[in-house]
């Protein structure tokens, strides 16, 4: 019998609904009372119609991955620690069981006295098979990309590095933030290496490492 | 090894509980029934008053917060002095940046925990 590696092509219920379906969606979560909304996205996500259901900390424990011990709000708790927005990966099984990864970008909520009442922030999908179909539907649509390659290659290894992500998801949050601000992903590129020199979060650690990374580099080269 | 501990102890000055371990959406359940059952033994208490002590506790999330506030709700209708004790970033941090803290100061120890109980208010 013929054996093959190739991967399965994604079923076609699992293709985007449209070419401009990125899979971000957006949410709220209020600490007190533990409420939560979702944007029709993040329902989607979930496999669910949007307005169809209503999000619980209950309907979230359902959707768990069985391997994780703590729930999606222990890693929104993270806003009553420190300070600031921050970003963190997480797993979910949808409706139909399937598992998706997504990147949770997360900030607090403030009320009018100061006081953080929640998060609020955005779920990137970065579940493998929804990626290929979006990279390649973005490949096709959009080849002009391609011109202003180098300062979205340049974009993109700040993100790889600074979020922890691969290459494509890179290049997803780009290409969110710029259909979310209605701005040319090459300019809004452009700006975020022209802003490199604005990041002034702590950097000794991370320059250690790399002056380690960049003194050895070439003993691993092959 | 456990992953919370909740013990209650009736003494002469209060009813206390306290926890120990981590306070999360898998634990809290069981924080909750302690804190129901405390609220109801120091109802029944000649100093009606409950002090929690969270200084063992090693993570506390917004289970957590909520399982207070509750607490603190549910001491007010039965007339029940609730007081928190905790010195630990981990419990501290939540309950200052939500302002819980207006609501429910935390104690350093249980015996100043203890103080504000003897002027009723």
């Amino acid at each position: 019998m013929p054996h093959t590696d190739r991967v399965p092509e994604p079923a076609l219920d699992e293709l985007p609904r449209s070419s401009g379906d990125l899979g971000v969606g957006s949410f709220r979560f209020w600490f007190v009372g533990q409420r939560w909304e979702w944007s029709d996205e993040v329902a989607r996500m979930h496999g669910y119609e949007p307005g169809t259901v209503t999000p619980t900390t209950e309907l979230l424990l359902a959707h768990k991955h069985p391997d994780d011990r703590r729930h999606v709000q222990e890693l929104l708790d993270h806003a009553l620690h420190s300070g600031g927005a921050f970003s963190s990966r997480h797993r979910f099984i949808d409706t139909q069981g399937r598992e998706h990864t997504v990147l949770v970008l997360a900030d607090r909520m403030l009320d009018a006295s100061g006081a953080v009442v929640g998060t609020e922030g955005h779920y990137v999908e970065l579940t493998d098979t929804l990626r290929q179909v979006r990279r390649d539907a973005l490949n096709t649509s959009l080849p002009d990309l391609f011109a202003a390659r180098a300062e979205i290659e340049q974009a993109k290894g700040a993100l790889m590095l600074v979020y922890g992500v691969g290459a494509d998801q890179a290049f997803e949050l780009l290409q969110w933030r710029s259909q979310q601000t209605n701005t040319k992903l090459r300019s809004l590129a452009a700006q975020i290496v022209a802003e490199f020199s604005t990041i002034s979060a702590a950097r000794d650690e991370l320059r250690r490492q790399f002056d380690h990374l960049l003194l050895t580099v070439h003993q691993r080269v092959e | 090894m456990q992953l919370l501990e909740v013990l209650q102890d009736v003494g002469d000055a209060a009813v206390v509980v306290r926890a120990r371990g981590e306070v999360d959406t898998g634990t809290i359940e069981e924080l909750s029934v302690a804190l129901e059952a405390a609220v109801t033994a120091a109802a029944a208490h000649r100093t009606r008053a409950l002090v929690i002590d969270l200084d063992g506790v090693t993570y506390f999330g917004s289970a957590g917060l909520n399982a207070l506030l509750h607490c603190c709700e549910k001491g007010r209708a039965e007339s029940v002095a609730v007081r928190v004790v905790a010195t630990n970033a981990e419990v501290l941090r939540p309950i200052e940046v939500t302002r819980l803290n207006a609501v429910l100061p935390p104690y350093p120890t249980l015996a100043e925990a203890l103080a504000t109980l003897e002027d009723p208010q």
